[in-house]
């Protein structure tokens, strides 16, 4: 009753303003919009989530509030005294390009024992990879995509040093992104990776987590068939980029424990992708929404 | 503590070990929670369960144990697994309906991490995969 009562005033705020998504502007090109905490298009009228509980294994979808947000209430009701995990991570693009994981040892929690799991003093939702390995997931959702022009923007909590899109955004298998050869077939990947992509290691590397950026951030990816940009906190660095290999398969976790794609304690907050390049002017201010966001 | 261990059935027996905590006559037709744990493909294509060893879960009441000793049947049929184990594994479910258990203390020794107190254990972990070169080094260069 309470995700349909969402649902119906869900074109609105509570003061009766028509609700503007932080992505309207930005819709042209999606590949996929996953976010834990709220709507981000006013298009989208569904589920954000789908949760596990863990007292007894049941499953339900958890909608936004009057103002775009996840309905933490329905979601801490439905939980109840114990933990909930997120199963899917529905696709806002329309796309119906929803991300799931089906195993339970390998689901982000966003309970954790009556408490949400939040992030930044904004206090926002987040799924928290208790585990790490391979987290939400959505099989061949590009596999007729060719194409190597790609952007990304997405925000996130790293829990240790590592490179950062690649680790929470990898498109494989036969991604550029896929550098490090964290899914099954990953010595193919890698070797391959080594052949045409050497250089992105050294654009990765200055973002590592002991800088001062901080855990938490905001980062945008752009491939344009020549050029890989990708930056964090406003700070940019660009690589070659010449694969010959399209995008094809979205991971939001990263597959493998111990791999850099995913590691216990990272946390999950939106992850956005567009299949067109959308400039940097626009993946810095939509980074920079998500910066303030989830602040 | 996550660890492997190898199983060429490991997405059915991942899946069977599931319905102990949630039977399919009591899901939802849109839940999309299948398994236990997560499947990885070796290198050399074994597959191996990413099995989390301090995962809990409910035993359902109605959970039924015939689907993990169906597949755990050739493994005393070929004498792998000690006669008495599906016996042992049944008895334990009966005694736990209802109750949280760590999946992993059920896991008989075969499937448990090898040591000095268990040199026959087919588990390994994370580093014991690379050493073997059954998942790459995910050390960059």
């Amino acid at each position: 009753m309470r995700l349909a009562l969402s649902t119906s005033l869900s074109s609105f705020t509570k003061y009766g303003v028509p609700f503007v998504g932080p992505l309207d502007a930005y819709a042209t090109g999606l590949g996929g919009a996953y976010s834990v905490a709220r709507r981000v298009l006013s298009s989208y009228m569904g589920a954000l989530i789908r949760v596990r509980r863990d007292s007894d294994g049941t499953e339900a979808d958890i909608g936004f509030d009057a103002d775009g947000l996840l309905d933490v209430n329905a979601l801490l009701t439905f939980s109840g005294l114990g933990s909930a995990y997120i199963v899917t991570i529905y696709d806002q693009s329309g796309l119906g390009r929803h991300v799931t994981c089906s195993s339970l040892s390998n689901q982000l929690r966003i309970v954790n024992s009556v408490v949400l799991e939040v992030v930044g003093s904004n206090g926002r939702p987040n799924g928290y990879a208790v585990n790490g390995g391979e987290g939400p997931y959505v099989s061949a959702a590009f596999t007729a995509n060719t194409s190597t022009t790609l952007s990304a923007v997405s925000s996130f909590f790293m829990s240790s040093a590592q490179v950062v899109i690649p680790r929470y955004l990898s498109l494989t298998k036969d991604s550029a992104l896929d550098y490090y050869g964290g899914d099954n077939i990953g010595v193919f990947v890698r070797q391959d990776f080594n052949a045409r992509l050497a250089t992105v290691y050294n654009f990765a590397y200055p973002f590592s987590i002991d800088t001062a950026l901080g855990n938490t951030r905001s980062a945008y990816f752009r491939a344009t068939g020549s050029q890989m940009e990708l930056n964090i906190g406003g700070t940019s660095a660009t690589s070659a980029f010449s694969t010959t290999l399209g995008f094809n398969r979205v991971v939001l976790s990263g597959p493998g424990s111990g791999s850099p794609q995913s590691e216990a304690g990272d946390r999950h907050m939106e992850h956005v992708i567009w299949q067109t390049d959308i400039g940097a002017t626009a993946a810095a201010a939509i980074r920079a929404e998500q910066e303030a966001f989830y602040a | 503590m996550k660890l492997f261990t190898p199983a060429a059935d490991a997405t059915a027996m991942s899946m069977a070990l599931y319905e102990l905590h949630r039977p399919a006559a009591v899901r939802d037709t849109r839940d999309g929670t299948t398994s236990l744990y997560g499947v990885r493909e070796a290198l050399d294509k074994s597959l191996w369960l990413e099995v989390d060893t301090e995962l809990s879960i409910r035993i359902h009441p109605q959970a039924s144990l015939a689907t993990v000793a169906a597949l755990l049947q050739p493994y005393v049929n070929d004498g792998r697994l000690p006669a008495g184990t599906l016996e042992g594994l049944s008895a334990y479910v009966e005694a736990n309906r209802g109750l949280r258990i760590v999946v992993y203390e059920a896991f008989p020794a075969l499937f448990k991490l090898a040591d000095t107190d268990n040199p026959t254990g087919l588990g390994r972990t994370f580093e014991q995969m690379i050493q073997e070169k059954r998942l790459p080094n995910p050390t960059l260069p």
